[in-house]
């Protein structure tokens, strides 16, 4: 199996992923874009990390200061997934993109899944398996292209 | 870890407004963000060396969290405002 990602001589990356795996990528980071454009949620909560833990009033300073521009590179990030999955070389500026989207879809859903660094797969039949399984493959391709760029 | 900073010894310094006084920006351990992924953030955030970063994100992984930038206010906000970008557990307090 070709590495997901790979320098080549032009400085850009050749992408090695199927069909399948693009249109889950393409599908992942419409639904992330959608649940950001509901406003602050449960959901969504750690992708707006607090400043200031022990001061409120700065901390709702810095909120009111960034939460807009924190909004718009996250969405910006997941557009240039969703629009460009199906390329079949992306920009050192586009895959950073997709590190950054891909990552914070996996900070949404290890949030929701609750896990743990003692946390380990859950059996096939329990409801959240796919939702694992899920994590697991975007840890595996934020991992290679983490590889990649730093290599780079 | 869990995804708040909540079993390690949390921030007690006040936290005044005087924008001259240094402030810390510190990384938190979390279990999603990988080990190799926050060494990379490190160094295209700050620029730091392959090696520096490495050596920071240990700590936090280690020690629960790790001093990786430090400055005026307004340095230290921005600082923290980039590594919320790429998805850190990062926050700012005065320097003791």
């Amino acid at each position: 199996m070709p590495r997901p990602f790979k320098l080549q001589s032009d400085g850009t990356f050749k992408v090695s992923l199927g069909d399948h795996e693009r249109q889950l990528l393409a599908n992942l980071a419409p639904q992330l874009v959608s649940l950001l454009s509901d406003g602050p949620s449960d959901p969504v909560r750690r992708l707006f990390p607090t400043a200031y833990p022990s001061d409120e009033r700065l901390e709702s300073d810095y909120q009111s200061l960034v939460a807009d521009d924190l909004l718009r590179t996250r969405l910006a990030d997941l557009e240039a997934v969703e629009t460009t999955a199906m390329n079949a070389t992306l920009t050192e500026s586009d895959l950073t993109k997709w590190m950054k989207a891909i990552n914070g879809i996996r900070l949404v859903l290890g949030t929701q899944l609750d896990v743990s660094e003692e946390t380990i797969a859950p059996g096939d039949d329990d409801p959240s398996a796919p939702t694992f399984a899920l994590y697991e493959y975007l840890g595996y391709l934020t991992e290679n292209i983490v590889q990649v760029l730093t290599t780079h | 870890m869990s995804t708040a900073p909540v079993e390690v010894d949390e921030p007690t310094s006040d936290t005044t407004t005087d924008t001259n006084s240094p402030w810390v920006v510190l990384v938190w351990n979390d279990p999603i963000n990988l080990m190799s992924y926050v060494t990379l953030v490190l160094q295209k955030v700050f620029g730091y060396s392959r090696e520096k970063a490495t050596g920071m994100m240990l700590d936090v992984h280690e020690k629960g969290r790790a001093v990786v930038s430090n400055g005026d206010r307004d340095k230290a906000e921005l600082d923290v405002f980039r590594l919320h970008e790429y998805g850190l557990w990062a926050t700012m307090q005065k320097d003791d």
